[in-house]
């Protein structure tokens, strides 16, 4: 009985120190680790519309749609939106950001997200440029031409990798049709 | 108490003789998992080495505090706790550096070399040994772990650290980078060095008879 309480003891100091640690390392790194995210999610956002130097959240979305950001230049007009979506791929889901031009013309689209599944080999090409490209100048106010070949589109499916291809390119359509709203707000 | 080994032969030990890959059969999990291309094992080495060293010096420290009848909890929580410490730290202020090794670090703590080597090693010997030992087990598992992933990415998509080696002609063999061909890889380079290994002592053995 006495051997049992000594060694839940032990443990339980063993416990407390590694939580104390833990409680004063999260305490320190908690703001830099939120910095880091904000700024990481920004760059993330500027890749797919590099023409925009700062962004604001918009408040009211459509319901399917993540996030809309809208995106300012450096002097402070409407340069672009940004939408995030994420739609079932092959292995699980993907999250998909799209950025669009104040002239309507897809400026880049990102493929990928903590969750991404798709087959190394196979669906995992729809994250390489030689996928994403392929969008790149589409008009987003005809959004419904954008799909992949087999559904009658223009996008080339990365090839035996068609579910994969099709998801994000349905992902595309959406956030581009959710994006002509705000697009039109800044005119 | 057996002799005790030299350093050197502690820090070969986890590199050669028991390489926790190949010889001790250990982290497979993440062998499997990440050996999709070289880099990934460059990374996967790494972080994995820098946990080794850090769990095996703070276990071997706590070696006569920890009652051995519930060393094993103590081992994990130590563990666990070294693992999200540096974790935080790291997507903390070298934000870089964790996006690309950040991926493997909670792959770490389910790595059982770490755990392997609390209990086989670091809870039996002192701090610097301790030390070395998760310094040549880390890079034993790197070295391994890296060789497996540009066979891989060499047969499975043409390339070795990204770098194309057979062209663009060469139509890439995929199985190898599915889960299927790991095994198959994985269970060649087991045989192989079986083979080598075996060749090894046999030839010892007829020198000392000789």
């Amino acid at each position: 009985m006495r051997e049992i309480a000594k060694l839940g003891a032990k443990l339980l100091l063993i416990s407390a120190v590694a939580g104390l640690l833990l409680g004063a390392t999260n305490a320190v790194t908690a703001g830099p680790i939120q910095a880091q995210s904000v700024a990481a999610a920004n760059a993330a956002r500027q890749s797919v519309l590099p023409s925009a130097a700062s962004f604001e959240r918009a408040a009211e979305i459509p319901e399917g749609i993540d996030e809309i950001h809208l995106g300012y230049d450096a002097s402070g007009t409407l340069a672009g939106c940004t939408g995030s979506i994420t739609v079932q791929g092959y292995g699980g889901p993907i999250e998909i950001t799209v950025g669009v031009g104040i002239d309507g013309a897809v400026a880049g689209v990102s493929v990928g997200g903590s969750n991404f599944q798709e087959t190394a080999g196979l669906g995992a090409k729809t994250k390489d440029a030689a996928f994403t490209d392929r969008f790149r100048g589409l008009d987003s106010k005809a959004a419904d031409s954008i799909a992949v070949v087999q559904d009658g589109g223009a996008i080339d499916a990365v090839s035996a990798a068609t579910v994969s291809s099709r998801a994000v390119a349905n992902g595309v359509r959406q956030v581009c049709a959710a994006l002509q709203d705000y697009l039109a707000e800044g005119n | 108490m057996e002799k005790k080994s030299s350093l050197r032969s502690v820090f070969l030990n986890g590199i050669i003789a028991e390489n926790p890959t190949f010889r001790l059969v250990l982290g497979t999990c993440p062998t499997m998992a990440v050996t999709t291309s070289a880099i990934n094992g460059v990374g996967m080495g790494l972080a994995a080495t820098f946990v080794l060293i850090g769990s095996n010096v703070v276990i071997s420290l706590l070696r006569n505090f920890i009652p051995d009848k519930v060393r094993i909890p103590s081992f994990i929580v130590v563990i666990c706790t070294f693992v999200t410490i540096v974790q935080m730290l790291m997507q903390a202020f070298v934000a870089e550096l964790y996006a690309s090794l950040g991926m493997f670090i909670p792959l770490i703590v389910v790595n059982c070399i770490i755990l392997a080597r609390a209990e086989a090693f670091a809870s039996k010997n002192g701090v610097g040994r301790s030390a070395v030992d998760g310094m040549g087990m880390g890079l034993g598992f790197t070295l391994a772990i890296t060789v497996m992933g540009a066979i891989r990415e060499l047969i499975g998509n043409g390339t070795v650290f990204g770098l194309s080696v057979f062209g663009a002609a060469y139509q890439p063999m995929l199985l190898l980078i599915l889960p299927a061909g790991g095994f198959i890889v994985y269970g060649l380079l087991l045989a192989l060095i079986n083979v080598v290994t075996a060749r090894a002592k046999k030839k010892k053995e007829v020198e000392a008879n000789d």
